[in-house]
């Protein structure tokens, strides 16, 4: 009777192998929705960001026309354009800065997935071993049955 | 008022998204299956060798073993028949007679059975174990044809020694000599110290030497005690010879004489030697006196025309024999008392044997001739040839005085010789006749002469049948009267008794029947009760034993008193009253108060039967 017992543990230690797949295979998913919920927050970001800054340019305006400067031309523009110009660059460090964040949790997802795929080979394998197992057993039990008749 | 500016904040990372992942795989993991799978196969791998090996070990194993089985079996069947082989022939053989030592015969077996094995494994192992198991076998069977050997030589030498204590005992004077030399040892014609049988099996191994000192003594006292029974044995047979010469009184009287002389002097001779002890010599001569005495008591009595006379006349010290006139002058009283009265106990015996015997005879000579006058009687009248031979019966019977006056006309009206019955079968029985005679039947009074008186009124089938109840009735009328006297008399109770009272009833038996026959043969006109009918001897026999009963008691107490007296030597102290033996015996029987001893039963229960005998009529 033993041989079924080798057999029933491999095909337990191949159920808890594909469980861990599953397990892997949900923390994959996760890390991707993490990836794109992390890329639509900074999109949310820049665009307060981009509010914040135009109410900044009008007040940059204001004040040089209090100060009595043309604000739509000469050093007021280029003051203008600077601030922009680094507005610009703010927002597409943030895009970097998000993107790389992202790439980094969907990394972690791809290391899941692969772990669950590696769990499923795992399964896989000591399904086969239990398998193998019953029938060294059986051969066995057989064996020494033969010699003691 | 200052116009603000702005500079950028945030500074692009220098990551660059990427990761170290920790994912490994697990090579262990996931070579389970096929390194399980591998396992398997070299578990099946190993299995079927291990198979293989095993089946051929078994094989192997069995073949030794049924090869071993089958030599044991052998050498167990050649180790049996050693038994009976010749010890030497089982040690060394002899190839001169084709015969192999017990270790030949078991390397055969070997060797044919080792070559009928096909594996050189198995036949190897088989050699060599097959090796220890015959050498161990030959130990044992070797070890046991030794001992064999030995003592066949021990038998041998035992039976050798018997022989020699035969020789000794029975051999003659030059065979007793050389015996003696050979069992016990000595010094030889030669002057050569020789030794004995015994010793030199000691000298031999055969035996220890206290064993061969035990033999030669018990030899010596086997011889010893064997020469003394054969001498014993030689006086015995000797002294029987010589009292049956002295106890012959037919042979010459010195002849006897010398025979007694010489078993006294034998005996003498054989007390002097120690063959015999002075007691067994004294009890030996005392019993060829008495059988002496005895032989010649018994051919005294023997030649006598009566016994109990003759006897009498030597008790009574009239012997005329010299011989036994000597002898009883040596013999003890009491033995002599003891013998007279054996043998006067014989000389009854005799003299009642020769009555009984002539008796018989006259018994004998009257059924013969009742037979005849039977057939006399019932002869068949229509043929003449029986007709004949019944007339020369008839003729033997007159010879014989047998007939009375009755029966002699009933014959010789059968016979034709006298009148008879009118017209043979022809005249019918009168009613009254018939009517008489079968009430007569009845009453058991029929007689031969109230048939004869009816003649005339009989036919002659009716006058034969009537005739022969008459005699069937006066024969059972003496066997009537014969059982009433001896009924009275207690016969059948005491006829095989040795005392008194035995030989008083048979003497009254015998005295009273005489009286009854003489009665029944004496004719009917001299008194006597010839044809007699069945009442008649009845009654004749009550009369008998009426007469007699008085001289029945007086023989009767006399026998009582004589055999109380003879039981004087269980009983020391009995004194009998001879007016009132009965009586005064049990009075002392009582006063010893062992009621219950057999002795005592026995002479109670006999002294009663007296007693009833006394008091009955």
């Amino acid at each position: 009777m033993g041989f079924l017992f080798e057999y029933k543990a491999g095909q337990q230690q191949q159920a808890a192998y594909n469980y861990n797949a599953d397990i892997n295979e949900r923390n994959a998913k996760t890390a991707d929705q993490e990836a794109a919920q992390l890329i639509f927050s900074e999109e949310q970001n820049i665009v307060e960001f981009r509010q914040q800054f135009s109410d900044l340019q009008d007040a940059q305006a204001q004040a040089f026309r209090y100060n009595g400067w043309i604000a739509e031309e000469g050093t007021p523009l280029k003051v203008a354009l600077a601030s922009a110009q680094e507005a610009d660059e703010e927002i597409a460090t943030r895009r970097y800065n998000a993107a790389v964040g992202a790439q980094e949790i969907r990394e972690s997802g791809v290391q899941e997935r692969m772990q669950g795929t590696l769990n499923r080979m795992y399964g896989k394998s000591a399904a086969t071993a239990g398998k193998a197992r019953a029938f060294q057993s059986l051969i066995q039990t057989g064996t020494a049955i033969a010699g003691v008749a | 008022m200052r116009v603000p500016t702005y500079q950028r904040q945030t500074a692009a990372t220098n990551k660059t998204g990427a990761m170290n992942f920790s994912v490994r795989a697990n090579p262990g993991a996931l070579s389970a299956g096929l390194t399980a799978v591998a396992n398997l196969a070299g578990e099946v791998e190993k299995q079927a060798i291990s198979w293989y090996a095993t089946e051929q070990k078994l094989r192997r194993e069995d073949e030794l073993s049924k090869a071993e089985t089958e030599l044991d079996l052998k050498l167990a069947e050649q180790k049996g028949n050693q038994q009976t082989r010749d010890p030497s022939l089982v040690l060394a053989g002899d190839p001169s007679k084709n015969e192999m030592s017990f270790v030949e015969q078991g390397q055969s077996s070997i060797d044919l059975i080792a070559s009928n094995i096909q594996d050189k494994k198995v036949r190897s192992a088989f050699l060599a174990k097959s090796r220890d198991t015959l050498a161990q076998t030959t130990i044992s069977v070797n070890q046991t044809a030794r001992n064999r050997l030995i003592d066949q030589r021990v038998a041998q030498e035992y039976q050798r020694a018997a022989g020699l204590e035969d020789k000794m005992v029975m051999g003659n004077s030059t065979e007793r000599a050389a015996a003696q030399l050979s069992l016990f040892g000595g010094i030889d014609g030669q002057g050569n110290q020789v030794a004995g049988v015994y010793d030199q099996m000691a000298a031999d191994g055969l035996i220890k030497e206290t064993e061969a000192f035990k033999l030669t003594r018990s030899a010596e006292k086997s011889v010893l005690e064997r020469a003394q029974k054969a001498d014993a044995a030689i006086l015995e047979s000797n002294t029987n010879k010589r009292v049956l010469i002295a106890g012959d009184t037919a042979r010459p009287l010195a002849e006897r004489q010398a025979a007694v002389a010489n078993t006294v002097k034998h005996i003498n001779e054989a007390i002097a030697k120690n063959t015999i002890t002075p007691a067994a010599g004294q009890e030996m001569a005392d019993k060829a006196t008495d059988d002496a005495v005895r032989a010649i008591g018994l051919s005294v009595m023997t030649r006598s025309d009566d016994a109990t006379t003759a006897i009498m006349g030597i008790i009574s010290g009239n012997s005329e024999d010299a011989v036994l006139s000597e002898l009883l002058t040596t013999m003890d009283p009491s033995a002599k008392q003891k013998a007279f009265t054996d043998m006067f106990n014989l000389g009854n015996k005799i003299d009642t044997e020769r009555r009984e015997q002539e008796e018989a005879a006259e018994e004998k000579a009257d059924l013969a001739n009742n037979q005849a006058y039977e057939s006399i009687i019932n002869v068949d009248q229509s043929d003449e040839n029986a007709l004949a031979a019944a007339k020369r019966l008839h003729s033997n019977l007159l010879k014989d005085k047998y007939y009375d006056a009755t029966s002699r006309k009933a014959a010789e009206t059968v016979l034709g010789l006298n009148k008879k019955p009118k017209a043979d079968g022809k005249q019918e029985s009168k009613r009254s006749a018939i009517k008489t005679l079968t009430k007569a039947d009845n009453d058991n009074i029929l007689s031969q002469a109230l048939v004869e008186s009816l003649t005339e009124d009989l036919s002659l089938a009716d006058y034969k049948s009537f005739m022969d109840k008459a005699r069937t009735e006066g024969k059972e009328g003496r066997t009537a009267a014969k059982a009433l006297i001896s009924s009275r008399l207690r016969y059948n109770e005491f006829k095989d008794s040795n005392n008194a009272l035995g030989d008083a009833a048979d003497q009254m038996f015998q005295s009273s029947m005489f009286e009854l026959d003489d009665w029944l043969n004496t004719p009917k006109q001299d008194d006597g009760g010839a044809g007699a009918t069945y009442q008649e001897t009845v009654k004749k026999a009550r009369e008998i034993i009426k007469e007699n009963d008085v001289e029945f008691k007086r023989q009767y107490k006399e026998a009582l008193v004589e055999y109380v007296n003879s039981q004087t030597s269980l009983f020391p102290g009995l004194v009998v009253d001879p007016a009132r033996p009965v009586e005064s015996t049990l009075e002392y029987l009582r006063s010893l108060n062992t009621p219950n001893d057999t002795l005592v039963k026995g002479v109670v229960r006999t002294i009663k039967s007296y007693r009833k005998l006394l008091v009955d009529n």
